[in-house]
């Protein structure tokens, strides 16, 4: 086992974010990473230095962490389950880079706390100081993607000419550019149950990348990558050659042809791996089926995190509000019967288009299905849609266009199909806390990990 | 002497014919009943109370009742009650016609009940329009409304000038239906911004293009654009008739009826 010991004194060292070096638990003397001879010699000459690492498997969820020094695992991060076996040392192959934690578990858990109270109705138990302090800082396996492009790159322009009568006449061009493009440094995580929603928002600066030292692990842990670096390879291309349009777009050259949106492809140069610092945290709700979860970026502070709504906490947040609104409206306005009843179903459909939304994305993320077997759709199906989770809405709007075009004169019928279209309103409001509540929440995961020694 | 007689004779049955077109006009436009219109002018203020009920809604002691009533507000302005059982355009259009075309924009409310459109209207000009805005027109006929659709005619219009009255006293009336469809309207909207706020705020923002170069280290260089004509394309894309200059609308003339009307259907 490589254990990081103190020259002076033989304890543990950990990397200190706050300093940016390695500190002696014991003797508190402190020490530049790259300095440390052993480490720093055998990174330099072996490429392939395997570096030995303790092996911590969830008895509930089967997710592993990796531990570089004696730190023991007591609780998993992903489903927050008590209990983590040691499980095995494994010989790892090490990564390419690394970016070392920037940011410590105080200025963390500050950023966390900051974020929360900006948050309306947050459930208290993602408050609780036992939780927040089980921010574990892990470093996620990222696979760095490089593409370039060197030499010729074909394109059309129209350009206009003259006007005669009706017709207007275009040169057309056939562009030739010589173009080099280099873009290095676009990355996505390798892990299956870090969810790509969160990874993608929190990204890190390939800038501050370095070379692979294990002695920035000290006093954190790793997390050992599942899924193929292959598998974004296609979504990093199409990312870069936007980025890549864009930029060629400002080149006034190609308008001189009449072509204002110059295309290029880059092609993939190589992949390298990372480790990069993300504090987690799972937080389990008082049922303790479901599990949200909260990650920071390590080296930049941003905060990605699941909300979910107390709805308790909504109710009474919606009657504090209704007084403000209600003196506003009083004050200012006042509605007929018929406007009174548009308004409402304007809501209705706003509630409609917000529900829609909500329900595309649980869709996408399979948290609910077309229930079908054989269904190729990727899309929800529109009956289903419809007749389970948007018809009070639709029924609130039929309602209210069948008494605004029946043209009642009695006020009773306007006033009364007001308050069955807000009823419904509000309860549509009801369905979209839960539908925000279902993308906030995850079931806790299970994951199936290969036993036994891996080299990788 | 005779050609003269002539003439003199010539002369009047022209202008009979010319009064009893008119006459015949009116009848032909409005429908409406010609009986006379009672009136009552203020000695202190000079501002007239007019009962003319052309669609014959009130009997004869209704209408001296309404006008007795209704004497008092001339101390506000000119009041009118208007009926009608013919009108092509707008309820609203109408009144403010009458009220426009006898008195201008002097101080006064008209209350109108137009049988052709089933509507009742109250309008208000000068002054008068500060107290009894559209909002305050749309909660009396509101308060009222059932009135006419029972056909109480008289009833609904003495209503409307007693809370006409009442508020240009400065006192207030009853709006019942409004705090009730405020309050529903209040609470609705505050669901849907509470929602709203937490909606947008728990949305995890994927990083931007900009971002993303941002973080990685990029080069782009053009060294050189080389462009080889290969065709001429010929589009079709015919010129509009632009004419020049706008169409001058009709012309100035100052002002126009500056109050406003609000209503009720019934």
């Amino acid at each position: 086992m490589s254990m990081i010991k103190c020259p002076s004194c033989g304890a543990n060292l950990k990397w200190n974010p706050s300093i940016q070096k390695l500190k002696c638990d014991f003797c508190r003397t402190e020490y530049d990473a790259e300095n440390l001879k052993r480490e720093a010699k055998k990174a330099k000459e072996d490429k392939n230095f395997i570096t030995e690492a303790k092996c911590y498997k969830c008895t509930s969820c089967g997710a592993e962490l990796l531990s570089y020094d004696e730190t023991a695992v007591t609780f998993c991060s992903y489903c927050g389950n008590q209990s983590m076996i040691e499980s095995k040392l494994i010989e790892k192959n090490n990564p390419e880079y690394i970016i070392p934690f920037k940011k410590s578990q105080e200025e963390c858990i500050k950023e966390y706390k900051k974020t929360i109270s900006k948050s309306l109705f947050v459930p208290n138990y993602m408050k609780d100081d036992l939780v927040i302090q089980k921010f574990r800082g892990i470093y996620m396996p990222y696979a760095i993607y490089h593409f370039t492009h060197d030499g010729n790159c074909d394109n059309k322009g129209k350009k206009y000419n003259h006007r005669s009568g009706d017709y207007v006449y275009y040169d057309i061009y056939s562009i030739k550019s010589d173009v080099s493009a280099d873009y290095n440094g676009i990355s996505y995580d390798l892990l299956s149950i870090y969810d790509d929603r969160f990874s993608q928002s929190i990204p890190f600066d390939f800038n501050e990348v370095i070379p692979y030292n294990t002695n920035y692990i000290a006093g954190f842990y790793a997390d050992t990558l599942d899924v193929d670096a292959d598998t974004y390879t296609s979504e990093a291309n199409k990312t870069i050659n936007e980025a890549a349009k864009k930029e060629l777009k400002k080149e006034k050259q190609f308008l001189k042809y009449g072509c204002s949106n110059p295309e290029i492809n880059l092609s993939l140069k190589e992949k390298k791996i990372g480790m990069f610092p993300v504090y987690f945290l799972g937080v389990q709700d008082k049922s303790s089926k479901y599990i949200s979860y909260a990650v920071i970026n390590g080296e930049t502070g941003k905060v990605a995190m699941d909300l979910p709504i107390d709805f308790k906490k909504y109710i009474l947040g919606c009657l504090i509000l209704t007084i403000p609104i209600f003196l506003l409206i009083n004050s200012f306005l006042v509605l007929t019967p018929t406007t009174v009843l548009i308004i409402g179903l304007v809501i209705s459909v706003i509630s409609m288009i917000i529900s829609n939304s909500q329900l595309n994305e649980l869709y996408d993320r399979k948290i609910i299905t077309n229930n079908e077997k054989k269904s190729k759709k990727n899309k929800m199906s529109l009956s289903k849609k419809i007749f389970k989770y948007l018809y009070k809405q639709i029924l609130s709007i039929i309602l209210g266009i069948a008494i605004i075009g029946i043209n009642f004169v009695d006020d009773l019928y306007y006033y009364g199909g007001a308050v069955i279209v807000f009823l419904f309103i509000i309860w549509s409001f009801y369905d979209l806390v839960k539908e925000h509540n279902q993308l906030s929440k995850n079931k806790l995961p299970q994951l199936e990990k290969r036993g036994g020694d891996e080299i990788e | 002497m005779k050609l003269n007689k002539k003439i003199v004779l010539i002369i009047i049955l022209l202008f009979s014919f010319t009064i009893n077109t008119k006459a015949l006009d009116i009848q032909k436009i409005d429908g409406d009943n010609t009986d006379e219109i009672l009136k009552y002018k203020n000695p202190n203020t000079s501002f007239e109370a007019i009962i003319d009920d052309k669609a014959d809604l009130l009997n004869e002691e209704e209408e001296n009742k309404l006008l007795d009533q209704i004497t008092e507000l001339t101390n506000f302005g000119n009041i009118i009650f208007l009926s009608t059982n013919h009108n092509t355009g707008t309820a609203e259009k109408y009144s403010e016609n009458y009220y426009y075309s006898n008195y201008g924009n002097q101080n006064g409310n008209l209350f109108l009940i137009d049988m052709d459109n089933r509507r009742i209207i109250i309008t208000s000009g000068g002054a008068n329009y500060r107290v009894v805005t559209t909002a305050k027109a749309n909660i009396i006929t509101d308060n009222i409304y059932k009135y006419a659709t029972r056909k109480e005619y008289y009833e609904c219009a003495k209503l409307a000038f007693e809370q006409i009255n009442t508020l240009l006293n400065n006192g207030k009336i009853a709006e019942p239906m409004r705090y009730t469809s405020n309050i529903v309207l209040a609470l609705t909207l505050s669901a849907l911004i509470s929602f709203l706020i937490v909606y947008n705020n728990a949305k995890l923002k994927k990083s931007s293009i900009n971002e993303i170069i941002k973080n990685s280290k990029s080069n782009l260089l053009v060294k050189s654009v080389t462009g080889t004509k290969t065709g001429t394309e010929r589009v079709y894309s015919p010129v509009s008739d632009s004419s020049s200059g706008g169409g001058s609308s009709g012309g100035g003339g100052g002002g126009g009826f500056s109050g406003g009307s609000g209503g009720h259907s019934f």
